[in-house]
């Protein structure tokens, strides 16, 4: 069911109340997290991200339109933050295939036994230029074209960076599988 | 596992997670509120709306401590002005009708009326004594009454409030060039006294007569600033920008201050610094080079505006004046922030947006041209408030978007001659 903040909470955060703000905040801090997580690199990231997100949406809630939406107006200022927040570093995609999660292999099955926190750790450790397009493409929908425009990079290049994003996901979740097979046989 | 695979695992695990809401993380952003709380909004434009009343602010503050400073400054010297003021006329011809004691002049304005036949003219001193001179036809224009002599005390830009002495028409010879400095009242001062070689007037016959008009107080020190050219002016504008009418979003501001010098009685060279915030929104003409162009921009700028101006001061009254000015304007980016909306073609319809923000990357040298038309009141001899509504056109396209950006308002300033 779509969650959707009540017309006193908007009212009181046009009027600056703070109690409103809160309010939303705890409402909308899930569904909040759970987008910016998967566009930053570790919790702390994805609180600031979040925290200037809902700045956003405190400063800018006149501007919403209460026939539509709030979540998917929410997620949008949230990825905007995001992909402004790393915006140089997604142009400059030469980032190192590493840093995985220390945890990730204490997994023994692939898929079907990810947890979302295990998800998580898995998305981020994919450099950023990969994680911000395989995020909008798998996750949000947007195509190729729509990436290109919104990082100011070519289409070429958002393919080939989703392409690399599965391809190493890929890799994780198999080395995952064989690391915790191999515990399991010790 | 194959992409749909892949793909299909995170899509699922994305939805609808559930994360523990941690207290801290309210706490941090309740401090960040706290610091600097969302600025509120005219229509979504926040920093101009609080820049309007700053600058208003501001600026009333800057007018009281000047008008302060001014008439405090008046009242000490007010004693000493009036008795330089005291003018004591002397008829240099025996066979005068009047006596010097006959024009001393009290707290009121002396208005002589001479006349002589001959050409003769009156020679008027004063304890401080400043030579100026009869005028030269064409250079003081209008500012010479030549059947009557006046002398007025109230403060003005020119003609009108000219304390001029001079008796009944001069011949071409006998009428002596003066420098007089024209470009304001503040050179037309009650201490002005005419100064007339004898030898010109002897043998004239003269009769003076002598009425007395009330004049309002205090009188106005004002003889002392002479040959200024150059002016200060502090102003402020609230601005609207956009592309096309419709578009206008909400209210920007400009601060800044304008040196203005003379080089011409009505004509003047302004140059100027303006530190301009604008807020613009616009449905196209936004231009992202080889990109789709978006649906919809809203744009805030911060700009430093450097206007190179001409005035011309068309319509000049005792207290006030009426111009026009022109020129070109440069354009300094400071920082752009826009954010743009595009339409999705396979996102459920959904709009998507993104935003974008430079510093210090573009600059327009010249490229905007500017146009206004003013009013300038004059509040006290050395300060004048002036009103100025104007429009500022760019002819090439301007910032990151490259956008015929076009803004209008009225400056307000308060102008302080040296």
């Amino acid at each position: 069911m779509e969650q959707k903040p009540t017309s006193k909470i908007l009212n009181g955060i046009l009027q600056n109340d703070r109690k409103c703000q809160e309010l939303l905040y705890k409402q909308f801090y899930s569904y909040g997290m759970s987008v910016s997580l998967r566009y930053t690199n570790n919790r702390d990231e994805a609180v600031e991200v979040l925290n200037d997100g809902f700045m956003k949406v405190f400063s800018n809630i006149s501007q919403y339109d209460t026939d539509r939406n709030f979540t998917a107006w929410f997620r949008r200022i949230l990825i905007n933050t995001a992909i402004n927040y790393h915006k140089k570093t997604i142009k400059h995609n030469h980032q190192e295939l590493d840093e995985a999660p220390a945890d990730l292999g204490q997994r023994q099955n692939a898929l079907d036994d990810l947890s979302y926190q295990e998800m998580i750790l898995l998305v981020q450790a994919l450099p950023l230029a990969y994680r911000t397009v395989f995020n909008l493409y798998v996750i949000e929908g947007y195509t190729h074209e729509e990436i290109a425009t919104m990082l100011t990079i070519s289409v070429g290049t958002s393919k080939s960076n989703l392409s690399r994003a599965r391809a190493h996901l890929r890799n994780r979740i198999t080395q995952n599988q064989k690391e915790g097979a191999t515990r399991h046989e010790r | 596992m194959n992409d749909k695979e892949l793909d299909d695992f995170f899509r699922k695990q994305s939805e609808n997670p559930d994360i523990p809401y941690r207290e801290e993380d309210w706490g941090k952003l309740r401090e960040k509120l706290d610091v600097s709380p969302p600025p509120r909004s005219i229509n979504g434009s926040k920093q101009g709306y609080e820049g309007w009343w700053i600058g208003l602010l501001v600026l009333a503050l800057i007018t009281g401590a000047g008008l302060g400073w001014t008439l405090l400054r008046d009242n000490v010297q007010n004693p000493e002005a009036k008795s330089e003021q005291s003018v004591t006329a002397r008829v240099l011809n025996s066979d005068s009708t009047t006596s010097a004691d006959d024009f001393q002049e009290t707290d009121k304005t002396d208005h002589l009326t001479a006349e002589d036949p001959h050409g003769g003219i009156i020679s008027i001193s004063t304890p401080n004594p400043i030579a100026i001179p009869i005028a030269d036809g064409t250079e003081l224009e209008g500012l010479i009454d030549k059947r009557t002599s006046t002398t007025s005390k109230s403060a003005g830009f020119g003609p009108s409030s000219n304390k001029m002495v001079v008796a009944k028409p001069l011949k071409p010879s006998q009428i002596i060039p003066i420098k007089v400095n024209p470009y304001n009242i503040q050179h037309l001062s009650p201490d002005i006294v005419t100064n007339v070689q004898e030898d010109q007037i002897q043998g004239s016959l003269l009769k003076a007569t002598r009425k007395q008009i009330p004049i309002s107080k205090p009188a106005l020190n004002t003889g002392r600033i002479e040959g200024s050219r150059f002016y200060t002016t502090l102003t402020f504008a609230p601005d609207v920008s956009a592309l096309k009418i419709k578009d206008i979003r909400g209210l920007g501001n400009s601060v800044g201050l304008n040196v203005e010098y003379f080089f011409h009685p009505k004509i003047s060279i302004n140059i100027g610094a303006l530190y301009s915030f604008k807020t613009y929104q616009a449905g196209d003409g936004y231009s992202t080079g080889y990109m789709p162009a978006p649906s919809q921009v809203s744009g805030d700028c911060w700009v430093l505006d450097l206007p190179l101006n001409v005035r011309y001061y068309a319509f000049n009254q005792e207290l006030s004046r009426w111009y026009v000015t022109t020129g070109l304007s440069s354009y300094l980016m400071l920082k752009e922030k826009y954010d743009l909306e595009y339409t999705s073609s396979n996102y459920g319809g959904s709009a998507y947006g993104n935003s974008l923000e430079v510093q210090n990357k573009n600059q327009h040298y010249l490229n905007i041209v500017n146009l206004g038309v003013g009013y300038e009141r004059v509040l006290t001899n050395k300060l004048s408030l002036q009103v100025e509504p104007y429009l500022k056109l760019p002819f090439r396209g301007i910032g990151e978007g490259d956008i015929t950006l076009k803004s209008a308002g009225a400056f307000v300033g308060l102008k302080y001659g040296w």
